[in-house]
């Protein structure tokens, strides 16, 4: 199974078991990419991690 | 097997050649010359070759026939005997600048004197097989690279064949490159006190280079410079281009893809994050990849384009033996696995 | 529970004052709201409010808490905004739990068995209900602590914290004299720890992953005999330096005539960004239309407390600006209040 990198349309070697919301990344831009539907897998970018001071 | 000999083995060309061809599954090294070393083992001047190879010296005199002859010898020299050799070797590679150029006009206005036997120019393939290859696998005289040349070459290749470049504005190629590119000859600038940590601008305008880019990619309006840093292998190539029209980093992703397809020593370095998001030399130190990437600015239109090889191996030795095998119709890789070191 | 019933909620919680030590009526509150929408609703041995909510398998617990700190802001809405102490930390937090789990359960949807938990103590260093239910409820599938991270984003991490107090003594010398006096030592003391925190966070680029040391009250003295110097040091950690490791490493720093006393130690939590609990909450953002966003806090946290003792998935979500946190201007946006609720309803139903 494989899918195409939203960010450089590179392609992308999926395992059969891919989770919707697992983490995969692009083996040619390096981009995170989080499986957001399995039936077509379909990638989008990964939100990075923001962070915030306080509470 | 394939006999071969290497005339003028004892600079770092030819230790490389030589370094290469022994591990090659395909050939024999029948001699390898040096006039002032004659007798002697080439392991002398090549230590990492102790224990690999029994191989003397001998002098051009004693040169016998043979499949392949390469020439690692200084410039004008091969030009000038090129008859000679045309008649020991039923294939010759030359890696000089001799026969770099098809053009003898080019030739007299970079190399400042006419060429010794202009009529064998026509006769000589460009040795870049990324540009080249069909006419590799069909000749049986192929030129050497610039090893500053084939860092842009490769860098600006993806631009050129997709035709992005805007080619009414300058094309500007920097090459930062180690100090194994002024050969195993010792001068003033080489002596350790000098050459350490230097940041060198060794040639800013007029390097002869420029000849063999123009001449690859039709590029008119090209501009190199070359800058000596503290490395002993490598050359990095970071070149400026402004395209026509606006660029995004998919075409961009879609050109360095098409130029990269099917060329065994092209890799595309263009990762987001992490240490090594850019071709980077220092990882390439024996290996026969060129690495290849870019930046974009899409504000500007500004694509900085580049290459990283090794300047022994992709830039002159590594080229050698990948036409070798073009010319005779081994695997393209074979004798030039190896992947580089790191850390190293 | 509609969006009139949670409206009325979030109201009444937030017109109850409940600062810190003085809950009991927010909790009997809490506990009548819960009754009434279906909760099994009691309040435990430390003044926790407690409710139960479904019977599925799985076990999810929603951690607020109760207390506010001090400072009474008029309880009044404006422009859509419900001003008033404790609105945003973290009221709307946990009305957004009690609203979310009980419309779940109205609409027969309700995919985990609910714990809310309103907790009493945790703007005080004791963490009395946070560290009470950690050590006596059975470790949840998930929990989510409800802080404020804002309706459209999720809190996976808090920063570690150390609270430090080093006194230095040394005999009384006249100040005429070439000797170091110990308000001089402290202050060396202190930049040798701000220094060690700069070579630590070299290659560090995020606030998260960094030392982040402060210096919160220097003060010296004597009595004619003894010279004494005491410094109160507050420091953030990352996830890779917990407060044992700090200590040890502040032990090194200090002469030996120095005494450390810690006052208060919290490790460095955070879940991951794929963790179950996450990737929920990612799809529900995008099933609204809404790129998910994740976020890590250099605060401190109730999920410092029950994520190291349960191992479990731990977030924190709840609506509101952290930023207006402790300060004299906390509101809330009401439309982001009701926005939480529907996001955590579908976090917690069936999928």
């Amino acid at each position: 199974m494989s899918a195409q990198c939203p960010e450089c349309e590179g392609t992308i070697a999926l395992a059969a078991d891919i989770l919707d919301g697992e983490i995969v990344p692009c083996p040619d831009c390096g981009a995170e990419l989080e499986v957001v539907s399995l039936n077509p897998v379909v990638l989008e970018l990964a939100p990075e991690v923001e962070e915030d001071w306080g509470e | 097997m394939l006999s071969v000999s290497i005339v003028g083995g004892s600079g770092y060309v030819g230790g490389e050649l030589l370094r290469l061809l022994l591990g090659h599954p395909h050939v024999e090294v029948r001699q390898v010359t040096s006039e002032r070393l004659a007798g002697q083992y080439v392991y002398s001047t090549h230590p990492n070759l102790r224990g690999r190879t029994e191989l003397r010296y001998s002098p051009q005199s004693s040169l016998e026939p043979c499949d392949v002859l390469i020439l690692a010898l200084p410039h004008s020299s091969a030009a000038k005997n090129i008859e000679h050799y045309a008649g020991l070797g039923q294939a010759i590679i030359d890696c000089s600048a001799d026969f770099r150029l098809r053009d003898p006009e080019a030739y007299s206005r970079w190399y400042g004197e006419k060429h010794p036997a202009p009529h064998w120019l026509e006769r000589f393939v460009y040795g870049l097989p990324e540009l080249y290859r069909e006419q590799i696998r069909s000749t049986r005289y192929v030129s050497g690279v610039g090893c500053n040349a084939t860092a842009i070459n490769l860098a600006l290749l993806p631009l050129v064949k997709a035709g992005l470049i805007d080619q009414t504005k300058p094309v500007v190629a920097e090459v930062k490159v180690g100090s194994s590119e002024a050969g195993a000859v010792a001068n003033d600038g080489s002596h350790h006190a000098e050459r350490s940590g230097v940041v060198r601008s060794f040639a800013p305008v007029g390097h002869r280079h420029t000849a063999e880019i123009m001449q690859a990619h039709g590029l008119e309006n090209v501009h190199i410079s070359i800058t000596s840093v503290e490395m002993v292998r490598g050359a990095l190539a970071t070149c400026h281009v402004f395209t026509q029209g606006s660029v995004n980093e998919r075409d961009l992703w879609r050109a360095y893809r098409a130029a990269a397809a099917e060329q065994p020593f092209l890799r595309i370095v263009h990762d987001r994050s992490g240490l090594h998001r850019h071709p980077e030399p220092k990882i390439l130190a024996g290996s026969n990849y060129a690495d290849i990437g870019w930046a974009l600015d899409e504000a500007t239109g500004r694509v900085v384009a580049l290459c990283a090889l090794d300047n022994l191996m992709k830039g002159a030795a590594g080229a050698a033996i990948q036409c070798l095998n073009l010319m005779h119709g081994f695997e393209e890789t074979v004798g030039l696995e190896f992947t580089g070191l790191h850390p190293v | 529970m509609n969006d009139h019933q949670a409206l009325q909620l979030i109201e009444a919680m937030v017109a109850t004052p409940s600062v810190s030590g003085d809950e009991a009526a927010l909790a009997q509150l809490l506990v009548e709201q819960m009754h009434h929408a279906g909760f099994d609703a009691h309040v435990d041995v430390v003044g926790n409010a407690v409710g139960m909510l479904g019977d599925a398998a799985e076990t999810v617990v929603l951690l607020g808490h109760m207390d506010t700190v001090p400072g009474q802001i008029p309880v009044v809405m404006r422009d859509g905004e419900l001003w008033g102490r404790g609105s945003v930390d973290a009221k709307g937090s946990l009305a957004t739990f009690i609203a979310a789990a009980a419309r779940a359960h109205v609409e027969q949807r309700l995919a985990y068995r609910v714990i809310v938990v309103g907790c009493v103590e945790e703007e005080i260093a004791s963490s009395k209900g946070a560290h009470f239910v950690a050590q006596t409820m059975a470790a949840p599938t998930w929990c989510i602590v409800g802080e404020p991270s804002g309706a459209d984003r999720l809190t996976l991490g808090y920063k570690g914290n150390l609270r430090a107090q080093i006194r230095i003594e040394q005999d009384a010398a006249h100040s005429a004299h070439a000797s170091q006096t110990a308000a001089e030592h402290g202050c060396e003391l202190w930049q040798s720890i701000a220094q060690h925190a700069n070579e630590f966070n070299q290659g560090r680029e995020r606030a998260f992953d960094q030392l982040l040391p402060s210096l919160v009250r220097i003060e010296s003295g004597g009595d004619g005999l003894c010279d004494w110097c005491e410094l109160l040091v507050n420091a953030r950690l990352p996830l890779d330096l917990d407060p044992a490791a700090y200590t040890a490493l502040l032990q090194q720093l200090l002469p030996n005539y120095a005494h450390l006393n810690i006052s208060g130690a919290t490790p460095a939590y955070s879940s991951e960004r794929t963790s179950s609990i996450a990737r929920r909450f990612g799809r529900v953002f995008r099933a609204n239309g809404q790129q998910p966003r994740y976020v890590q806090k250099t605060g401190t946290a109730d999920m410092n407390v029950v994520g190291p003792a349960w191992g479990c998935p731990v977030v924190a979500y709840g609506p509101g600006d952290a930023a207006l946190d402790h300060t004299p201007h906390e509101r809330l946006p009401l439309a982001e209040y009701l926005q939480a609720i529907n996001v955590l309803t579908a976090v917690l139903s069936n999928e």
